[in-house]
């Protein structure tokens, strides 16, 4: 997947903008994907993304090559996704419940033509999956988005996290263990 | 459905249950937990349980093609604003990278040159006030030099009058 962006890499270095503009075409969709489930809101994850991409193109030349591109702007994008996360935070209620409200409408928007019925409950799990997702701590959030969600290994999440691979996987059970306890009337 | 009762999991084989969920347990582990399994109706509750909670966590977004080719537009554009501001950053930085050895040597001679001009009745004001403080003592040493003379016009009023004509008168 990511084969080649060394070479990339060393011509965005060199000021080669065709090959920064490559690398973006190469990650950009997993890149928004990452960001959605962080934000699950379409034009925060675009923004977020994008935010990755710039950040990545004016420190290029702080990247020292000891990780891979993919892992060193992977962890930029999840840095990214985490300040979001902090800010939003910080925002009043009202505010927060707005967002859900849109995220419900997304979640509608991107089921695949369900019955009246289905959309009802996925609009119900969507809600309390969002709460529940928001009510984990910053770190097994992000653990868990990347195993659960983007299949990553627990290597590679470690890399990302800057973090032991035994810390990940606490994080993960941890995780996995409040969203069980939040959604277990879905069981 | 499964019932409270048997998914709960035995409290030491729950993290190895949440590895072995997400593929994450080596072959020996896999193998012990795969054993545990057979014989453990609460961890094998428990990992259906997983099974089917934990795909719903996950919100797919599929943008159409024309998000895509804006994507890649508005991040050209952000890009070439990034871009910009860097290399007038570095033009302006480039340009005064010779300055700061000249602007130090200017700015000593600009300190030396306030130093004598401006400065010099600074550091000259004690020696006009030391001036100042000898004229005021010379004016008063005239002074005691006058009070000196009347003293010697009181003693010689004295003599006269000690004088035998005044005496006598």
């Amino acid at each position: 997947m990511n084969g080649g962006d060394e070479r990339l890499v060393d011509l965005a270095r060199k000021g080669d903008r065709r090959a920064f503009e490559e690398l973006v075409e190469r990650h950009k969709q997993k890149a928004y994907h990452i960001a959605y489930d962080f934000a699950r809101n379409r034009e925060e994850a675009k923004d977020l993304s994008q935010d990755a991409f710039l950040k990545a193109f004016t420190s290029l030349k702080n990247f020292d090559g000891r990780s891979s591109f993919y892992t060193w702007f992977y962890r930029i994008l999840v840095n990214v996704c985490l300040d979001y996360r902090r800010s939003k935070q910080r925002k009043a209620t009202e505010e927060f419940d707005e967002t859900t409200e849109q995220r419900i409408e997304a979640s509608h928007q991107s089921s695949h033509a369900p019955s009246p019925y289905q959309q009802v409950i996925a609009g119900q799990i969507s809600h309390k999956v969002s709460i529940a997702l928001e009510a984990l701590p910053a770190r097994q959030r992000t653990a868990f988005i990347l195993k659960n969600h983007q299949g990553l290994s627990i290597k590679e999440i470690a890399a990302m996290m800057d973090t032991a691979e035994g810390t990940v996987k606490v994080h993960l059970h941890r995780a996995v263990i409040s969203l069980r306890q939040s959604l277990a009337e879905f069981a | 459905m499964a019932t409270p009762e048997n998914t709960m999991a035995c409290a030491n084989f729950e993290e190895d249950l949440v590895l072995y969920h997400y593929g994450e347990t080596d072959a020996a582990a896999r193998a012990n937990v795969e054993a545990h399994l057979r014989a453990c109706a609460g961890c094998c509750g428990s990992l259906e349980e997983m099974q089917r909670l934990m795909p719903l966590t996950i919100a797919r977004d599929e943008p159409p093609p024309a998000f895509w080719m804006t994507y890649s537009r508005e991040l050209r554009h952000k890009i070439d604003a990034v871009a910009d501001q860097t290399s007038l950053w570095n033009w302006l930085t480039a340009w005064l990278r010779p300055l700061p050895l000249t602007a130090f040597a200017t700015g000593a001679v600009v300190l030396l040159a306030m130093t004598f001009t401006v400065g010099k009745k600074y550091w000259a004001k004690p020696q006009a006030l030391l001036d100042d403080e000898v004229v005021a003592i010379m004016s008063s040493s005239q002074d005691l030099d006058l009070l000196k003379n009347l003293e010697i016009l009181d003693a010689l009023e004295v003599l006269e009058a000690m004088s035998p004509e005044k005496r006598g008168a």
